[in-house]
């Protein structure tokens, strides 16, 4: 089956760096914070904006961007959310209510906006789009498996257009729970992948964001201009030819696969070496988003012409890319696997 | 046969009522409930709720017992009755697809109640409440190979799984996926539901004019879907058959269904448009009916717009007073029961309705099972934020 030739229309993000694709490009390796502070958003009350979740907040705001952007009618727009680790600060207060104060005083608003499917019912209701559309839960490759899904659909005619994101907040419970478990730390690593081993395990910190693209099917551009196209790939096919890829590894549970995934990719790379690139050292760990991350710079790159930072490739995939800066691409290769072992990948190109 | 039919070769269902589409099926027939007290939280606080929890002959642990494990166990036991009667038992390459809330989300309230407390909190917990732990689990169990893929539309979850996989075999993207959902019982769900005041004190009473709100419940039902070439390759034979799909957002309230039910007929609507079928070949709706005050208005309305004129001879029926309300396996639990309708000639009762709602004129509810040839039965889901599910099933012929 031939992949979807699919149109990105407009992207919407919010990340500490900035609220704008471009300030993506100024995120400097290992300097990673948080969002400080999500931008009013019009047609929303401040009171409203106040009772939800600080994963709602940063997913209408990348949402409606996007939307807004792409000046697109609501009627058959399907809406995909990915998520990893949900509303969680809001369950946080509801269990410190449930445990201080007992069932009946628990907080019915960190409840209901405590729902993983809570961002994605916001911006259906904020933005009238009722269509369809769902929630896909998953590891570091998610915001990728949440853009092919989406784009499978749109080449299935399920839906005309899509409004597609990812989105995580940071959670001091979640980085706690993993700090425990040995599961990343906060030194950057010498290289990437960094598979880990009995060491103290190193990583990039974790951060928060949301990052949304508006997709069409190429046909219904009609004269207009998609910022770039692209393609869901199967790897078990993936023949190489990309001027660049964008891995997913980060130091995390997710390397030893991005690992592999990268030496099977290198074995096309006789013939021309990408450059390889990795979004986790700029935008810190973000989990599902993280994937989603890496899609808007390679939309950047190729439509743009945006230049990002190389970091150091780990010596056993090394000879197979180009780890220099890289220069203008035709075409972006983004890979990445979940920490379940999962790979997915999409190539943009102009 | 068109190659990319979607059959269902294999069912799996775990709840209230026991394990097992047998067991399930007796239940349907003697309108046995699973719904009893059970307590819930600690101390001062404890104090018991109308609830529909696993027995323990189906699964011999306690909540406390299976921490953040309790859907992946409830999950394989639904899949591997499916997958035992698809004749994959052995593995196999299917896709998975699981609709769920909260999954295992009982281990994190315990890591968080250690952490609050000052104890070193178990990081055993932590992969367990991850969101692809039910999926992984069973893929590993039962040795799945394909790709796995865990979605949330609250309420509507299960059938949203069951939809989606449907969508990817008839558009050709895999040729087996197994589908369905789960949800386990935990303090989270009863405390956050009763938050809302949403649960009800006695056996819920979907439709009835004094229902007052559901009760919780827990469970996992499962579904293996074939497209009819990869089926017929195989030799395996179609329990039923999967015919449309359809979805919608209200975009009404974030918690609320609409009451004017336009979410559940733009669902409907386009399940049985899919399906290339007209109202009139609907035979039985299997409605999602919680007994909440406005989820059933809304349903009511729907099916109104729907099937206009032909309403009150549509019979339909809610199966939460049997199960309680299991959230995210509600809707493949719903699909579950409605094959069992298709397979039996069977529609279940909805046990404890006792004086229809004033307000629903014309609506065919079943109080006792109705024996009743069916061909096409529409199955009904709602979840928190308006999402809206509904299938639409067939008797294989």
């Amino acid at each position: 089956m031939m992949a979807p030739a699919l149109g990105i229309t407009s992207v919407g993000v919010i990340m500490p760096a900035g609220t704008e694709l471009a300030a993506l490009r100024t995120a400097q390796a290992g300097q990673v914070s948080l969002v400080q502070q999500v931008p009013a958003i019009d047609g929303i009350a401040k009171n409203d904006m106040r009772r939800m979740s600080k994963l709602t907040r940063f997913t209408l705001f990348a949402a409606q961007r996007a939307m807004l952007s792409a000046a697109l009618q609501p009627p058959g727009t399907g809406l995909f959310v990915g998520l990893t680790h949900g509303p969680t600060s809001h369950l946080v207060e509801f269990h410190d209510y449930l445990f201080d104060y007992g069932p009946d005083m628990a907080s019915p608003n960190s409840f209901s906006s405590g729902v993983t499917n809570a961002p994605l019912s916001s911006v259906s209701a904020f933005l009238k789009l009722t269509t369809g559309g769902i929630t896909i839960l998953g590891y570091e490759n998610n915001g990728l498996d949440v853009l092919n899904c989406c784009g499978r659909s749109l080449d299935d005619s399920e839906y005309t257009a899509c409004l597609v994101g990812s989105s995580e907040e940071y959670s001091g419970v979640v980085h706690g729970a993993y700090r425990a478990c040995g599961w990343f730390g906060e030194k950057a690593p010498a290289f990437l992948p960094c598979p880990r081993d009995n060491g103290p395990a190193p990583g990039f910190g974790i951060s928060e964001g949301s990052a949304f693209a508006v997709i069409e099917p190429l046909s219904r551009y009609n004269g207009r201009k998609p910022l770039c196209c692209f393609s869901p790939v199967n790897l078990e096919h993936y023949k190489g030819g990309a001027d660049i890829v964008i891995s997913g590894a980060g130091a995390g549970m997710q390397d030893a696969f991005e690992l592999a995934l990268l030496e099977r990719i290198g074995l096309n790379n006789k013939a021309k070496k990408p450059t390889l690139l990795f979004s986790r050292p700029l935008f810190g760990e973000t989990f599902g988003l993280g994937a989603m991350l890496s899609c808007l710079m390679a939309c950047d790159i190729v439509a743009n012409n945006a230049v990002y930072p190389p970091f150091p490739v780990n010596p056993v995939v090394k000879d197979s890319f180009d780890a220099q800066q890289h220069g203008p691409a035709q075409s972006v290769l983004v890979v990445a696997a979940g920490r379940n072992g999962q790979a997915s990948a999409a190539l943009f190109y102009k | 046969m068109n190659p990319h039919d979607v059959w269902i070769t294999g069912i799996g269902i775990v709840s209230a009522l026991g394990a097992g589409a047998e067991t399930h099926l007796d239940a349907i027939k003697h309108s046995r409930t699973g719904l009893a007290p059970h307590p819930f939280f600690e101390d001062k606080y404890k104090s018991e709720f109308i609830c529909g929890m696993v027995p323990h002959d189906a699964l011999p642990y306690s909540i406390e017992e299976s921490t953040a494990a309790r859907a992946n166990l409830l999950l394989d036991i639904a899949c591997r009755e499916a997958l035992g009667q698809a004749g994959a038992r052995d593995g196999c390459g299917a896709d998975i697809v699981i609709g769920t809330t909260a999954g295992n989300f009982h281990g994190a309230t315990l890591y968080y109640q250690q952490k609050r407390s000052g104890q070193t909190p178990d990081t055993g917990l932590v992969s367990g409440f991850l969101p692809g732990a039910p999926a992984d689990y069973i893929a590993e169990k039962n040795r799945i190979t394909g790709r796995r893929t865990t979605l949330s539309s609250a309420c509507a979850s299960g059938a949203s799984a069951i939809g989606h996989a449907f969508r990817a075999i008839r558009n050709g993207h895999a040729s087996m996926i197994c589908a369905g959902g789960v949800e386990a019982l935990c303090p989270f769900i009863v405390a956050g539901f009763n938050s809302l005041r949403l649960l009800s004190k006695k056996p819920c009473r979907p439709f009835d004019a004094a229902r007052d709100g559901f009760n919780p419940g827990e469970g996992a039902a499962m579904m293996v879907l074939e497209s009819a070439e990869s089926a017929t390759a195989r030799g395996a034979q179609p329990l039923a058959v999967v015919k449309g799909f359809g979805e919608a957002l209200e975009a009404f309230h974030h918690t609320r269904s609409n009451p004017d039910g336009s979410g559940i007929a733009a669902a409907m609507t386009k399940a049985i448009s899919q399906a290339s079928c007209e109202t009139s070949a609907v035979d039985h709706v299997h409605l999602h009916g919680t007994a909440t005050v406005f989820n059933d208005l809304s349903e009511y309305n729907g099916m109104k717009t729907v099937f206009g004129g032909r309403c009150g001879q549509v019979p339909v029926c809610s199966t939460k007073s049997m199960t309680g309300h299991t959230l995210g396996a509600a809707g493949a639990i719903a699909a579950v029961f409605a094959v069992l309708s298709l397979r039996h000639g069977i529609v279940p009762a909805t046990l404890f309705h006792e004086t229809l709602d004033p307000q629903f004129k014309d609506f065919f509810i079943v109080t006792s099972p109705l024996a009743k040839e069916l061909k096409c039965v529409a199955t009904t889901s709602l979840g928190f934020g308006g999402e809206v599910a509904s299938l639409l099933l067939g008797r294989a012929e």
